[in-house]
């Protein structure tokens, strides 16, 4: 185990996974606004291109751009593992990372070969190479610990993920590819399951009883789940035969109902009583996971949803509800720790005289209760509203296009709000040095 | 057999079930009970630390021969957890509740990831180091148990 990882000089500074979060809801506002001028349309069917660019504003750029931010944050100081140069390859990974998700995005929107080829060149080698080092970083530690091996997996999935997109996104890009439909599918399993899944279950095992104080998960709990998830969607990924397929996709519902169900008993079961955001943020979220997984398996059994593609309602409820859900709820519990831990930094380093008096605000001052809690209504309208559009085009696309983009704009207002504070407090630190 | 990460793990449950009464105590304006509580979270805190400070760490670095390493960490992160659970003292002394909570959970987040570096990484790492020494930990460690039973 890597000891002197511990050392405090580990820790990345304060913007290496605040470029990351700030970039989340900038992404989610996007997203808001081609919903808002495409009216609703675009949720009608999976394959619009309009829908591929609101779908890789989310996976892309709100979900795995959180994500990214929080490995470089967490893996140097959970687990001790340290990327190389970290402040220069975050911030390498972070201004490539944005480019060419903007470039895809528009891309979709502009059916621009060249904006295709550009994203594919950009993203693909970017992720597959921030996946390697992942797999690679935290392998060096020689931690075996669950959060370490679901990480290390999930890191594989976004691999799998980033070159399936890359294959997929090569259609467009280049006259005469053409690749078939079925590749979506994969493309798709393996990021909402291989990478987002795996990788919040395992980081949920490690953050859930820790921050929330709630019972821990049942032994071998999150290591059980990643792995199995893992395994079936390499059995139905590479057994030729649509009926392993099936009975591989129910077994991946059955283990995201299981896992919904026993954090939902964890969270019942939290010791601190009082108010906290982050909890309704999560509880909500796992109520999507549930919903989606009933919506594929009933679009499995009943092939349509009210003559509507089941695809298209479950990647709402497993994207727009669980996995954004999630990382709003911990951009909550994170960030204005993380302006709190960096304030306080030069103190830890002991780089200011013991007994200097330096007011550093609570976390509680850092983000307000009540903006955060309208901000969760405005989450919650904007997803159900999105869910009727599924069904009712027209005029509840609108509604729920702004209540995305309010949803949003409060996000970004009040993360911006926890930054501005950290720059007026850190530079009354250089004052008082 | 790992007798360092159960003592000393258990401790930090210990404090925490103590800290979450505390908590519930200042949310329902009982402040009675909450000043009670503060004293017990505060005492069995302080305890802790200077169990390690005293009697583990020393240890720890004289057998490993890490001094400045992950003790040191360890010794200034104990420093701003003591500040604040002062300043926590302050606020419930005064019975002033948003001040309270947002100490609170300035405290309890910044104690969790300090435990999970400690149980993660530092308390296995004394287990294999300490292996034959524990007999020394017994005196300097009130209360940890004699190596053999």
């Amino acid at each position: 185990m890597n000891l002197a990882a511990l050392s405090l000089e580990n820790a990345p500074g304060f913007w290496v996974p605040l470029r990351f979060f700030l970039a989340v809801p900038v992404f989610g506002v996007i997203a808001a606004v081609v919903l808002f001028i495409d009216g609703g349309q675009l949720l009608q069917s999976r394959w619009q291109a309009a829908t591929l660019a609101v779908t890789h504003a989310f996976t892309l750029g709100y979900i795995a751009m959180a994500m990214l931010g929080a490995l470089f944050q967490m893996l140097p100081v959970v687990m001790g593992a340290s990327f190389p140069r970290a402040e220069r390859a975050s911030l390498l990974v972070y201004l490539l990372f944005t480019a060419g998700t903007l470039c895809l995005v528009f891309a979709f929107l502009m059916h621009k070969a060249v904006l295709f080829a550009a994203a594919i060149v950009i993203l693909v080698p970017v992720l597959v190479l921030f996946g390697l080092g992942v797999l690679v970083v935290i392998g060096r530690t020689g931690n075996v610990g669950a959060t370490a091996r679901g990480v290390q997996l999930a890191a594989v999935g976004l691999i799998v993920t980033a070159a399936l997109g890359g294959y997929l996104g090569s259609g467009y890009a280049f006259e005469g590819l053409a690749p078939g439909r079925s590749a979506t599918d994969y493309h798709a399993a393996w990021g909402l399951v291989g990478w987002i899944f795996v990788l919040i279950i395992a980081i949920s095992g490690q953050v859930i009883p820790m921050f929330l104080a709630t019972p821990p998960y049942p032994r071998r709990f999150n290591r059980g789940m990643a792995y199995l998830s893992i395994l079936f969607l390499c059995i139905g990924s590479l057994v030729p035969s649509q009926g392993v397929r099936e009975v591989c996709v129910a077994a991946v519902i059955v283990l995201m109902t299981v896992y919904a169900v026993v954090t939902l008993k964890l969270l019942q079961k939290r010791r601190r009583k009082r108010f906290d955001i982050t909890n309704w943020f999560w509880r909500f979220g796992q109520g999507c996971l549930v919903a989606g997984g009933a919506v594929i398996a009933y679009g499995y059994s009943a092939r349509t949803f009210a003559g509507q593609d089941g695809a298209m309602l479950a990647g709402l409820l497993l994207l727009a509800g669980f996995a954004v859900s999630l990382i709003n709820g911990m951009l909550y519990k994170i960030v204005p720790f993380l302006v709190w831990l960096n304030l306080r930094m030069p103190v830890l380093r002991g780089e200011i005289e013991a007994g200097t008096r330096l007011y550093t605000p609570n976390i509680h001052e850092v983000i307000d209760v009540r903006p955060m809690k309208l901000q969760f209504v405005f989450h919650v309208a904007g997803l159900l509203l999105l869910v009727v559009t599924v069904f009712q085009a027209g005029s509840w696309g609108y509604a729920a296009a702004a209540a995305m983009l309010i949803s949003n704009l409060l996000l970004l207002m009040n993360l911006l709000h926890a930054t501005r504070l950290y720059r007026k407090y850190s530079s009354q630190i250089l004052e008082v040095r | 057999m790992e007798p360092i990460s159960e003592f000393f793990s258990a401790q930090h449950r210990a404090c925490d079930r103590v800290f979450e009464q505390m908590e519930s105590a200042v949310s329902r304006d009982d402040w009675q009970q909450a000043e009670t509580l503060f004293n017990e979270l505060s005492e069995d805190t302080l305890q802790h630390f200077s169990s390690e400070e005293q009697g583990l760490f020393p240890l720890f670095e004289e057998k490993t021969g890490m001094r400045a390493g992950p003790t040191q960490v360890m010794r200034s992160e104990h420093v701003e957890l003591r500040d604040l659970l002062q300043r926590m003292g302050d606020a419930v002394g005064v019975k002033d509740r948003d001040q309270t909570l947002g100490l609170a959970e300035t405290f309890f987040l910044f104690l969790q990831q300090h435990n999970v570096k400690e149980e993660q990484m530092l308390y296995p790492m004394a287990d294999q180091a300490l292996q034959g020494a524990l007999q020394d930990l017994v005196g300097k460690v009130p209360g940890f148990p004699p190596p053999g039973r």
